[in-house]
């Protein structure tokens, strides 16, 4: 071989590896952020002068100074929360608390072993914690002598599989091949495959029969698509209720197994989608059945020691947990329904599926109560119930004619639970203020049992149902939660009086057909304490002189209830908003319309479920239509045109007016420089900002602003581990004996709900976001997760809070107000309606207003508007300051809103939120980038100030994602200045300027992935040039010598 | 004059014809499916183009162009070195959507980086096989072969 020939192949070789190199550095340094994500590297860091005053420039205090403080912290708080998440729903003859020293027990279940410490995906816990000596099985054997031969079963079969996996993001506490993400498969070993695994699994029953403690459980979590197709009485899934979330043949064997062995069952359901299980309610031989959601690492400590009664039970229900899912309207259209013309659309338009949620307000227990009140009232066809709308004795879907009954349909009704004391509460005194406002009501609390608890106080309204209501199309739930507290742990014969400051704004109904605001109808009022939604409709059934002999379940207590009259039809009292502006249709016409009948072509299409005739307006899936019309326009995402010659000369851009973004650090809104500041920065800077936004906060240099990093929620954060704490700019020392421990370790989203505590929520908010957002100097945490669950199948419920808007808005708002106090700039998600994850992106939900207004938007509305104050922080002068603003921030949905992309939905965006509600901060998107399917020109004249992505336009949007096309349109220009505004006042009030002064700028680090590229870059270079000079020395001599 | 094509003048040409491949795969991927009405890189239009010509050039005058072979595949060998990179870099965002958060995107999105997967692989193999030629030299022998002949001008 001529050496020419072998020095030009490795010239080629050399500089084709060159050019990898050089590709490979630029998108490496492209994904900077997410590399140290993944990699656990920091690739800068903020550098900042002392001050030369000797003050502090941090305005917010983390309680760490160092990781050991962080560990311990996060677990105090962990075991603090998990001991008010577990709901206590039967407790025959007092079978718990168990009273053996150390009882000697067998657990049955594969959930037992594999337990479901949380959710797949986004905020799944931290799986270091739970391998270091807290995996359940650990975490029983410290309370329990457990029976080992039939443990060792479990522990086979586990062996058999991958431990950590079945999700994305952090590292998944769970068996990769036990999450089934489409609710088709029921992970259970029947007593037959037990036998495969430990031929002796039963040899010592006997031996450990002081109870059998018997786990059962659904996975869930991001992407979880539960279906109507997939889960939902077929034969794919013969179970107990013909669903996925009834019990399988596999499930009732191991409960037989676990009768056989112990006289004593307890079942533990580790589930936050709605398990069906009346069968085990009804079951004579099951003792105790206990909810424990999704406990995270640490909760088990806590349902065990509930199990011996060293811990009071004092959760609630959050949630309605229905005998069979399948019979609930909203479950009705829960399905993959596509647009018959889906296939016309562009791929970037995103154009799927839709859902019609036909249901309108009556969801959860909205709809079984109110039903049932009408039953006992025997009106609005409420008992007769057509085929697959109702629930038989057995649990099953009624497949013929019948009548609806409600205690078939409901299996423990919202916001039940038990405890092993007893409660008497009073209703001392209700107050209606004269604007008709406001409330106080006044609730005593005496422990009447025989140990220490805590009590839950319920309060309910009921409103009147009236003519005006049926010829307007407004629905009336029959009971809904106004308010609620938790006391104090209180002692045998302890008592408590609490003021309850209620919000009457949340009893108003939104009429937007007739008046076109919210309204209060002329007639009777009641307030009503209760312990579940249930008792406390029975209160108000029993006040109305209603009996047993009526048809009611149970008799009620009038003494709990108090009545009083509206007056007149009012349409005023709540028709202006607390920032004063005129509350009006917003989402029942026009191009932001969430109804569907107001889309020419469509009319008349939904019949909504109204209590008039419950039967007749079942809902069904609505499956067939094709979009057509202004309807279709609207779902291409690209709308509204831009303008290329309008007179733009009064936006000024780039000017130096010489100030910093840390002029502002705690401005107020009203601040005159503001105008300043934000005329320094330039359309392409806003530009380069908006698109980069994926855990991210760009920098603008323009105004001083070096950056941050920031990260997903809402446990903790899902990238960094205590290896990255610190304290004030200082690395702590000993970081790296805690390097591989995470921060997400408290129970689920939903177990906090259901604790039905505010204060623990807001310190939830301070330890678990606030926290998490100081040590690891990330600003933005993803979360709360506010979206409501609309049924028990939405997979991902677990990492929202509840089907009711009042415990989900009071919860979510305290868990904001705490994240703010230290500096968080929290994104509420999803914004709004995030109602399914089958085609999450793309899915176009569609409702009337009232729904609309009445639960997802009230529900958010209590943490945009800073609401909910516990009762105790009003006698407290370190809460003095909380609940003064509202959220700071938002992710919208990455399911539409009506047609539109959530972001672009200006109804929702504009006039509700930011005009209504008075929010004045940051708005970004869910990982669309600047993409069509965000509707990126549309969204940000709808107020959205960045796009979840990295950085770079795609598709049809790139032609306008510069400068010079957006500044041609002053609509845009004025949008533009108002989002550089938001995000300004929105850093400035956070934590994103802790540390910061006039010396603060970023600096780059060494890291090992930079090492890398390096290297690479450098090997290949002298590589490249040591074989191109060789090769012209070698062509040369051949040459020379006429080779 | 007849000249047979050698082993190394195949797989010369194998790595020309896959060079062309690659290329039409990234116009095809570029423009269709989830990327369709994306704007076409120029770069790599051209850079791929100048490669492929100059390749099947040398190898229809790879005898007249004895003694400058090394340098026109040196330059095709860049050309397709820097085109495949361009090409990797244009679908990184893919690739960030599909494995950074994984159940955030469209199957089409998928559909679209598998095939640039393989627009991408067609390049490389390219050049692999471009260096494994350019070692051997790809001008005939004068030897009539009994399977392949060519005729040259």
């Amino acid at each position: 071989m001529k050496k020419s020939r072998l020095t030009a192949g490795l010239t080629i070789l050399s500089s084709f590896f060159l050019a990898a190199s050089v590709t490979t550095a630029l998108i490496m340094e492209y994904y900077r952020d997410p590399l140290d994500e993944f990699t656990d590297s920091k690739s800068s860091t903020i550098v900042t002068e002392k001050n030369e005053n000797g003050e502090s420039d941090y305005n917010f205090k983390s309680n760490f100074t160092s990781a050991k403080e962080a560990f311990d912290g996060f677990k105090e708080f962990a075991l603090k929360e998990a001991e008010e998440t577990n709901v206590l729903l039967k407790n025959e003859n007092n079978a718990l608390p168990l009273t053996q020293d150390k009882p000697k027990v067998t657990l049955f279940g594969l959930r037992s072993y594999a337990t479901i410490y949380g959710n797949n995906g986004g905020s799944t816990p931290d799986k270091a914690t739970i391998d270091n000596g807290n995996t359940a099985t650990e975490v029983f054997e410290k309370y329990f002598d457990v029976n080992p031969s039939m443990l060792e079963a479990y522990e086979n079969y586990c062996e058999t599989l991958t431990w950590g996996g079945g999700g994305f993001g952090a590292a998944s506490p769970s068996y990769k091949e036990l999450n089934d993400k489409e609710g088709l498969t029921i992970y259970e070993l029947s007593p037959e495959e037990l036998a495969t695994y430990n031929a002796n699994y039963a040899s010592q029953f006997d031996d450990y029969s002081d109870a059998a403690i018997v786990v059962l459980g659904r996975p869930g979590g991001e992407s979880y698509m539960y279906y109507k197709q997939n889960c939902l009485s077929d034969s794919a899934n013969p179970t107990t209720t013909g669903n996925y979330l009834g019990l399988s043949k596999e499930e009732k064997a191991v409960i037989e197994l676990a009768k056989e062995a112990s006289d004593k069952v307890i079942v533990l359901i580790n589930s936050t989608q709605v398990m069906e299980f009346k069968d085990l309610t009804l079951d004579e031989d099951i003792d105790a059945i206990m909810w424990i959601g999704y406990p995270g690492p640490y909760g088990l400590y806590k349902v065990c020691e509930t199990l011996l009664g060293d811990v009071n039970p004092s959760g609630h229900l959050g949630d309605t947990f229905v005998t069979n899912g399948a019979a609930a309207p909203a479950l009705q259209s829960f399905a993959d329904v596509p647009w018959v013309n889906a296939s016309d659309f562009s791929r970037d338009a995103n154009v799927n599926s839709y859902l019609i949620e036909a249901e309108g307000i009556y969801s959860g227990y909205r709809y079984y109560e109110t039903r049932y009140y009408d039953t006992v009232y025997n009106r609005g066809n409420a008992k007769t119930a057509k085929a697959g709308t109702w629930t038989n004795t057995n649990g099953s879907l009624a497949t013929t004619d019948g009548t609806w009954d409600y205690n078939n349909e409901v299996n423990y009704p919202f916001g039940y639970g038990l405890s092993y004391t007893t409660f008497e509460q009073k209703l001392d005194s209700v107050e209606i203020l004269g604007s008709k406002k406001k409330a106080t009501v006044k609730v005593s609390v005496k422990n009447t049992g025989s140990v220490a608890g805590k009590s839950v106080i319920q309060l309910y309204a009921q409103t009147p149902y009236t003519d005006y209501d049926k010829q307007n199309d407004v629905e009336k739930s029959a009971i809904q939660l106004m308010d609620f507290e938790k006391t104090k742990l209180l002692e045998p014969g302890e008592s408590v009086q609490i003021t309850m400051h209620i919000d009457l704004a949340n009893i108003a109904s939104y009429d937007s057909k007739g008046a076109k605001t919210y309204i209060t109808d002329a007639g009777d009022y009641y307030f009503a304490l209760g312990e579940s939604s249930h008792d406390a409709l029975n209160n108000i059934l029993a006040k109305q002189g209603k009996t047993v002999a009526d048809g009611m379940t149970a008799a009620g207590n009038s003494d709990l209830v108090y009545q009083w009259n509206w007056g007149s039809f009012d349409k005023d009292t709540f028709s202006v908003s607390s920032t004063g502006v005129e509350i009006t249709n917003h989402l029942s016409d026009g191009d932001y319309s969430m109804d569907l009948n107001s889309f020419e072509g469509y009319e008349d299409t939904v019949t909504y479920l109204s209590r008039s005739d419950w039967n007749g307006t079942f809902p069904s899936d609505y499956a067939g239509l094709s979009a057509t019309g202004r309807l279709a326009t609207l779902l291409g995402n690209d709308f509204i045109d831009l303008s290329t010659n309008d007179d733009t000369s009064e936006y000024v851009w780039g000017k130096d007016n010489g100030l910093t973004i840390n002029d502002f650090k705690g401005a107020d809104w009203d601040d005159p420089r503001w105008g300043d500041l934000v005329d320094q920065v330039t359309i392409d800077e806003f530009l380069a900002f908006a698109s980069n936004a994926f855990h991210n906060i760009a920098a603008i240099e323009s105004v001083g602003y070096v950056g941050n990093k920031a990260d997903d929620g809402p446990g903790g954060s899902d990238s960094y581990t205590l290896k990255s704490g610190q304290f004030e700019g200082k690395e702590w020392a000993d970081a790296e004996d805690y390097a591989d421990f995470g921060t997400r370790v408290a129970p689920s989203q939903q177990n906090l709900a259901y604790t039905w505590n505010k204060e623990l929520a807001y310190e939830n908010g301070q330890i678990i976001l606030g926290e998490t957002s100081l040590i690891f100097n990330l600003p933005i945490i993803i979360g709360p997760g506010m979206n409501l669950h609309r049924h028990g199948y939405n997979g991902r419920g677990g990492e929202y809070y509840s089907e009711d808007p009042i415990l989900s808005g009071y919860i979510g708002s305290a868990s904001v107000q705490g994240a703010q106090s230290k500096g968080v700039l929290v994104n509420i998600k999803h914004a709004a309606f995030n109602d399914q994850e089958v085609n999450r992106s793309g899915v176009a939900p569609f409702m009337n207003e009232q729904k609309a207004r009445e639960l997802e938007l009230r529900n958010l509305q209590q943490a945009f508007e800073g609401k909910g104050k516990p009762a105790s922080f009003y006698d407290k002068e370190e809460y003095e300051d909380s609940y003064t603003t509202g959220a700071a921030g938002v992710m919208t949905s990455y399911n539409r809103i009506g047609a539109v992309a959530s972001s672009a939905n200006a109804g929702v965006m504009v006039d509700i939120m930011r005009d209504e509600w008075g929010f004045k901060g940051y708005n970004v998107t869910d990982f669309t980038g600047v993409s069509l399917k965000a509707a990126p020109k549309e969204s940000i004249l709808a107020g959205t100030t960045a796009f979840c992505g990295f950085g770079s336009a795609s598709g049809s949007v790139a032609e306008y994602w510069k400068g010079d096309v957006l500044s041609k349109d002053a609509d845009m220009c004025a949008a533009i200045k108002n989002n550089i505004k938001y995000i300004l006042f929105s850093l400035a009030n956070s934590n994103a300027l802790n540390g910061v002064n006039s010396s603060t700028k970023r600096v780059e680090l060494m890291t090992g992935w930079r090492a890398t590229y390096i290297s690479m870059l450098t090997v290949f270079s002298a590589t490249t040039l040591t074989t191109a000079a060789l090769f012209v020395v070698s062509y040369l001599r051949e040459r020379k010598a006429g080779k | 004059m007849k000249k047979k094509i050698t082993a190394s003048g195949i797989i010369y040409l194998v790595s020309i014809v896959l060079a062309l491949a690659g290329f039409i795969v990234y116009l095809v991927n570029s423009t269709n499916g989830y990327l369709a009405g994306t704007k076409l890189n120029g770069w790599i239009i051209s850079l791929s183009v100048i490669a492929i010509v100059l390749g099947f050039l040398l190898f229809i005058f790879r005898n007249s162009m004895e003694g400058y072979e090394s340098i026109v595949m040196i330059v095709i060998g860049v050309l397709l070195a820097v085109s495949v990179c361009l090409f990797i870099d244009e679908r990184k965002s893919l690739a960030a959507d599909v494995y950074f958060i994984p159940v955030n995107y469209p199957a089409a999105e998928a559909d679209a980086l598998n095939v640039g997967i393989v627009g991408v692989a067609f390049y490389i193999v390219s050049i692999i096989t471009l260096v494994v030629s350019s070692m051997m030299g790809i001008e005939g022998k004068e030897k009539v072969d009994e399977t392949i002949v060519v005729e040259t001008k």
